[in-house]
């Protein structure tokens, strides 16, 4: 059954087709979900969000580009007002945050070679750290992040660029230790 | 170690820090599924339909609903307590409930199994002190146009019922269940008033964002977790005095009819 008919199957209220776009595509939204919140629930939470939102402007979509494209452009957007969102929480309630969040007290190298190289990833500016995320942790190529961000295939180039140079500084930092 | 390797290194390290867990697909289906499938169209107010008393009816139905929710979630043993009523908020009085206690034989619903808890109304701090509502905000609801206002009045009422209704000890999976979506429901609604002309009110926006903070930590209860979420919830609910705010703006969206 091609994607276009599963489609218009859910467009008149089908929810066996929109599970059988939901199960294509499910995986793969989760995974940049969570590769891009480091949070279970977030990334869950995201990931509903995202196709409830997709489901909600299915009949918008006009297929000019694929539909996990779409699908992964609506989840870069819900992720990223999720994460700006509980920055203001984190600012604002940062009782509730970080209660629970406070590390067990372990120094060893690989230990602090993550957690430096999350921070610094997580202090990236938003742009560099998603084109990052897409390309060298979920494996998106340029193109792919191109058409999903709506950028030039070469500024996506550029952010990855931008964004290892600076982890590479964090990292010789720590290995100069 | 050259370029080429230190980006491997990070790749590596950030990728096994990173590494998703098995995706809970059924679960996150059945709630898209609600979301997406079962949900009944709105009927918007039209203006010229609209009179003066659909606004506060509309806030006293999602009110009942709400306390309908809390009694429904609501253990064997259940101590309600409700703001005296010679104070409450005008707008708040219409779904208070007399107080009232269940004795501990009464028998739990069906479909739930009886549970060991208290869940207790968050009785504000300062509701009874007689506030008053801020005419700067009621002067800007009252530009609003009716079905703003009505969307407006319901998503507070039905915000107090869920807050109020918030359990103050670990709920069961099944009440945990039924808050959280609720929760869920009600902080989309929350962004999408966020970025609506309603959110343009300092007042209504600074409720509006710590609704938003209360709700998506609500949304996230899950009755695995530790009982700290919720002495937290209920820690920022009183330190932000978010739910007497709830009031004041029921109040101030009521007086505008």
């Amino acid at each position: 059954v091609s994607e276009a008919h599963l489609i218009a199957r859910v467009l008149a209220g089908d929810r066996i087709a929109g599970r059988e776009l939901y199960d294509a595509h499910a995986p793969r939204v989760y995974r940049l979900a969570f590769r891009m919140t480091r949070d279970e629930e977030l990334a869950r939470e995201c990931t509903q969000d995202a196709f409830v939102t997709a489901f909600a402007k299915l009949s918008g979509f006009r297929q000019e580009s694929a539909l996990g494209t779409w699908l992964h452009r609506i989840t870069v957007s819900t992720v990223l007002q999720a994460l700006r969102s509980r920055k203001r929480h984190a600012a604002r309630f940062v009782e509730m945050e970080f209660a629970a969040a406070i590390p067990a007290d372990d120094a060893s190298g690989d230990v602090e070679l993550t957690a430096r190289l999350e921070r610094a990833l997580e202090e990236l500016p938003e742009m560099y750290r998603v084109a990052f995320v897409m390309h060298d942790l979920e494996g998106y190529t340029h193109a792919a992040i191109a058409e999903t961000l709506a950028i030039p295939e070469g500024t996506s180039k550029t952010r990855v660029a931008s964004a290892r140079a600076r982890l590479r500084e964090v990292l010789a930092a720590v290995r100069d230790r | 170690m050259d370029e080429t390797e230190l980006n491997e290194t990070i790749r590596r390290t950030l990728a096994e820090s990173r590494r998703p867990p098995e995706p809970p697909l059924d679960e996150m289906w059945a709630n898209i599924e609600q979301r997406a499938f079962d949900t009944v169209p709105v009927v918007r107010i039209r203006p010229w339909q609209a009179s003066r008393w659909h606004v506060p009816a509309i806030a006293a139905a999602a009110l009942c609903i709400g306390v309908g929710l809390g009694r429904y979630v609501a253990p064997q043993r259940v101590v309600v307590r409700t703001v005296a009523a010679t104070s409450v908020p005008a707008a708040t009085k219409v779904a208070s409930v007399p107080p009232r206690t269940v004795p501990d034989s009464s028998p739990a619903p069906a479909a739930l199994p009886p549970v060991a808890h208290t869940y207790a109304v968050n009785t504000p701090s300062h509701a009874t002190q007689g506030r008053q509502p801020d005419a700067a905000t009621i002067r800007f609801v009252s530009q609003l146009d009716v079905g703003a206002r009505g969307d407006m009045a319901r998503y507070l009422a039905q915000t107090a019922a869920l807050l109020a209704a918030l359990p103050s000890g670990h709920g069961t999976a099944a009440s945990d269940s039924v808050i959280a979506v609720h929760a869920g429901e009600l902080l989309t609604q929350t962004h999408l008033l966020l970025d609506s002309q309603a959110g343009s009110d300092p007042t209504l926006h600074r409720l509006l964002e710590d609704l938003e903070l209360v709700l998506a930590q609500v949304a996230r209860l899950r009755a695995t977790r530790g009982g700290t979420d919720l002495q937290l919830i209920h820690q920022a609910l009183t330190t932000h005095d978010v739910l007497p705010r709830v009031y004041d703006a029921t109040v101030e969206v009521g007086a505008t009819d």
